[in-house]
């Protein structure tokens, strides 16, 4: 549009700067996507900054073509289509890292710079956290540095210039809030687009060994989750409940060919109310307290979430953002009593070999001498006696077992995924319908906060078993062969366990792994990161249209108002619009004053009769003055000596000496006789 | 992005949408505030040929505390060329110029009346821009084009002598002291390497190597190229330095060697038989 569009910038200075911006909007994305678009990605920015020091050619014209080609290419391989957020984002990669390689004109910097913003909103789109938020400021600083730096002082970028840029930001901020706070939202995601599903591995409709136990290394947020009202448990009564699995493999468990609605009866009147921020990844899951029994989440229609058999809730639709949600569990549940199609569903199992016959015959014979009440928890208490005396050991590294003979067995160590999948396959060949929950056991709290964070290496999997006249019962096995396990969190799977004594408590292990000043200021840092981080993704997610009709509530605005308010929005832009057009005439017509006087003086001179020419200067003006009243001459010399001195000299300008100069110039035309 | 934002339902999206739309406002605010406070002080477009590049000199002036960025200058009715260095800044409280280049195709006496001050300072979306009444008059001359061949001097032309050429700068008439200004080829050396100070030739302006660039001398038949001719005649004998006079069919000016002269033929050449535009 602009005749400067083609202007090329030959700046090393700019090359490196573009180059530094495109890498940093890129390196977020690493994990992200393909390795091998970040890989080309590398080498584009690299050889663009190995070319900055001249160290190399850029590639012609053909050459970046052909480049170009091969990203759309390989982009259309990779997702088998160029629409959508992933291939979108893998474009946006390839193509802003290889414009850098023909960066030389101002369009062409031009360009890299709204990439750059948009890679910045695809990372946005990505991740929500307290980091990504502060990084998105940093960057956004940086790219209206560049912004700045284009249309700056001749392609200088000083300290005074940066100060510019820090100003504009700054007062950039209460207009941003403003907008933020102010501006219209709809009810709910007006699309339902799925950015895209990435799925924290290990949780899904199925148990294999070594699913869960490949979790626990990571330390990674799944959920964070404060209590509202209602009774706390105790931390080894910690269970979040995820999902439930009814079909046994021995000790592979699926959930496959049952499904029903569910209906609850609700006996307790007692809820444990909890509000949840879960992380995305965990597709159709949504985890509760022990037993959930209802859900509220923000932005999400209530049919979006559906109770299913058993006490779990899952969604329609996979997960892709975090999400917040109000759950209410109760800590004893009831489910109606099984009908005769359900118990043959949770007693389905896999034919036992002769030793697992053998197994079960013991069980039951040493169940006969059980206190216990009820012949399912006979049963249950001889096959976990059945355990411990045979020297199963908890690990999560168990490595590969090949089957539930082979675990029983054979190898004799497992995770608790082993365990819960071979207690309840085991019960079902005793004849007591059973089940496996799957989530997660423990938490840490945030000593600063309310709230619990739950991690990765909290996932933990248990079993259900049902006992006639009372409902179903959890029996943790893991429990019994690992108690630090419960007491302990999912902490307790990367620790030395020569370090702990039995029976420990979780205050206990705290202490004595934060025992070093050093050890306690990371941790408190990482608790103060963790609160702001969670107060940050609460304020995101809760920022809706309830909470921001309520917010507009308090402040005086009406619901019915708020029309008004996007109205006088709109007027008062346009009206500033306006002013400032307004604005603009007036200083358009506004004239140096030393010119109007000089004006007023020569209009003076004009009524005595001897007129300036149109192209006379002050200095030719001068001297044809002097002749015509020599008189004066010397005065009218030094006078419009005076008044070139003021407007083409280098001398500071002066009001009050152009008043005083005005003054005098009319003082000396009222003593000028007139001419004939 | 605010459509993202919405449609994600993403509050950080939302925010870094709110954030580039708060900056964008106050850049636009800033755009109007940068061009405030600039001052015209002079503009000049320099004299040249149609069709070549002429230059407008623009003198801008701040007398209020801010520096002004990014700042370019055009006649309001001219179509400018494109541009290739960087747009100036104009420090509080001082002077800068401005050049812009243009090409404009045909001869003849121009007049600017306004002068638009404009800026995209600080990030290349708003534009703004403020015009200043700045009137002044200037002249495009015919392209030089033709026959590159001076036509012989008057003497000759008068004694039909073609062969015996007389240079220019062989018949001085008397010595003035040297001057800044002056050629160095009307430099007296050899009195200087006599010793005596840094002399300047002066010559006799209608002597007899002085040519007399003639209407009629112009072998073309067309006013325009005729014009074209002379203009090229100009210049050579400029470049030269040798004395010449110009006659058109109802003007004509005297005998003269230095740049004002010629320019003053040259504007003679320009305004022939045309309008003010």
């Amino acid at each position: 549009m602009r005749s400067w569009a083609e202007r090329s910038f030959n700046s090393q200075y700019l090359q490196l700067f573009l180059t530094t911006v495109v890498a940093l909007n890129v390196v977020p994305f690493v994990g992200e996507v393909p390795i091998w678009i970040l890989a080309s990605s590398s080498i584009f920015i690299i050889w663009s900054a190995l070319y900055v020091f001249r160290l190399v050619k850029l590639p012609n014209r053909f050459v970046r073509w052909i480049f170009a080609i091969a990203c759309m290419t390989g982009v259309f391989l990779q997702f088998r289509s160029i629409i959508g957020q992933e291939p979108a984002t893998a474009l946006l990669i390839l193509l802003a890292s290889l414009k850098l390689l023909e960066t030389v004109r101002y369009r062409d910097a031009m360009y890299v710079t709204f990439i750059s913003y948009f890679l910045l909103m695809d990372y946005v789109l990505i991740s929500q956290t307290l980091p990504a938020t502060l990084f998105m400021i940093f960057s956004i600083a940086l790219i209206t540095t560049l912004l700045f730096y284009l249309h700056g002082d001749r392609g200088k970028l000083s300290l005074r210039s940066l100060r510019v840029v820090m100003r504009t930001l700054w007062l950039a901020i209460p207009l941003w809030l403003f907008l933020f706070v102010v501006f219209p939202r709809f009810s709910a995601s007006l699309w339902n687009v799925n950015p895209d599903t990435r799925a924290m591995s290990g949780f899904s409709d199925e148990l294999n060994p070594g699913d869960i136990s490949s979790l626990v290394e990571s330390d990674e947020l799944a959920f964070r989750a404060t209590f509202l009202s209602g009774p706390q448990p105790r931390y080894e009564e910690m269970y979040w409940r995820g999902g439930i699995l009814w079909q046994s493999n021995g000790l592979k468990w699926t959930k496959k060919g049952y499904s029903s609605s569910s209906s609850l009866i609700l006996n307790q009147p007692q809820h444990t109310v909890q509000e949840i921020v879960l992380e995305p990844g965990f597709q159709r899951f949504v985890f509760g307290l022990d037993s959930p029994v209802s859900v509220v989440a923000a932005g999400h229609s209530p049919r979006s979430i559906l109770l299913r058999p058993g006490f779990v809730f899952e969604r329609q639709a996979p997960a892709t953002v975090r999400v917040l949600y109000t759950i209410h569990s109760v800590i004893n549940s009831d489910e109606p009593p099984l009908n005769k199609f359900e118990r043959e569903v949770f007693l389905q199992a896999p034919v036992p070999s002769a030793k697992l016959s053998e197994l079960v015959e013991t069980v039951k014979r040493s169940a006969r001498n059980s206190p216990a009440k009820s012949l399912e928890e006979k049963l249950s208490d001889a096959l976990i006696d059945y355990f411990l005396a045979k020297g199963f050991r908890y690990t999560k590294s168990p490595g590969v077992t090949a089957s539930l003979d082979d675990f029983l067995f054979n190898k004799k160590v497992g995770f608790c995924e082993h365990y819960a999948a071979s207690f309840a396959t085991v019960m079902r060949l005793l004849g007591v319908p059973s089940r496996v929950v799957i989530g997660f056991q423990g938490g840490i709290k945030n000593r600063l906060a309310e709230h619990w964070s739950v991690r990765a290496l909290d996932a933990h999997a248990w079993s259900e078993i049902y006992v006639i006249g009372a409902g179903w019962k959890r029996v943790d096995l893991t429990s019994f062969i690992a108690p630090l396990r419960l007491t302990l969190g999912g902490d307790f799977n990367n620790l030395d366990p020569a370090n702990l004594d039995a029976g420990m408590t979780r205050e206990q292990f705290e202490l004595r792994y934060q025992s070093s000043t050093l050890q306690r200021w990371i941790n408190n840092t990482s608790l103060a990161f963790d609160l702001l981080s969670s107060r940050w993704n609460n304020f995101l997610l809760k920022y809706d249209f309830e909470y921001q009709s309520s917010l507009l509530n308090s402040l005086g605005v009406q619901s019915g108002q708020r029309a008004w308010l996007l109205a006088s929005l709109l007027v008062g832009t346009a009206l500033l619009l306006l002013f400032t057009r307004f604005w603009i005439r007036r200083s358009k017509q506004s004239i140096d004053p030393i010119v109007a006087a000089y004006r007023d003086f020569c209009t003076e001179l004009r009524l005595r009769g001897l007129p300036r020419q149109p192209s006379e200067g002050p200095l030719n003006y001068a001297s044809r003055l002097a002749s015509a009243w020599p008189s004066l001459a010397n005065e009218m010399n030094l006078l419009l000596n005076e008044y070139s001195e003021f407007r083409y000299g280098s001398a500071p300008f002066k009001v009050e000496r152009v008043r005083e100069w005005k003054n005098r110039a009319l003082a000396l035309t009222r003593r000028l006789p007139k001419l004939k | 992005m605010l459509m993202a934002g919405a449609a994600y339902g993403n509050n950080l999206v939302n925010l870094l949408g709110f954030f580039l739309a708060a900056i964008g406002f106050v850049a636009m605010i800033q755009t109007h505030n940068n061009i405030r406070g600039v001052k015209v002080t002079s503009a000049q477009m320099e004299p040249g040929y149609a069709g070549a590049s002429v230059r407008l000199t623009t003198i801008i002036e701040s007398n209020d505390n801010q520096d002004h960025f990014h700042l370019e200058a055009d006649a309001l009715n001219f179509v400018s060329q494109p541009r290739l260095e960087f747009a100036q800044t104009l420090f509080s409280r001082s002077r800068s110029k401005l050049a812009t280049n243009y090409k404009i195709e045909t001869r003849g006496k121009y007049a600017i009346k306004r002068i638009r001050i404009s800026s995209v300072y600080p990030l290349g979306l708003f534009y703004s821009w403020s015009l200043h009444k700045f009137e002044h008059e200037f002249f495009i001359y015919p392209a030089p084009i033709g026959n590159r061949e001076l036509p012989a001097p008057k003497l000759s032309y008068q004694s039909e002598d073609g062969a015996k050429l007389q240079f220019a700068g062989e018949d001085y008439r008397e010595h003035r002291p040297y001057q800044n200004t002056d050629s160095a080829r009307h430099v007296d050396w050899r009195a200087y390497a006599r010793g005596r100070p840094l002399l300047t030739k002066r010559f006799d302006e209608g002597g007899p190597e002085a040519i007399i660039l003639h209407w009629n001398n112009a072998p073309q038949s067309a006013t325009e190229a005729k014009l074209s001719q002379l203009s090229l005649w100009i210049e050579l004998a400029q470049r030269s330095e040798r004395s010449f006079s110009l006659q058109l069919p109802e003007t004509q000016v005297d005998y003269g060697r230095d740049s004002l002269h010629a320019h003053r033929c040259w504007r003679e050449l320009a305004e022939y038989k045309s309008v003010v535009r």
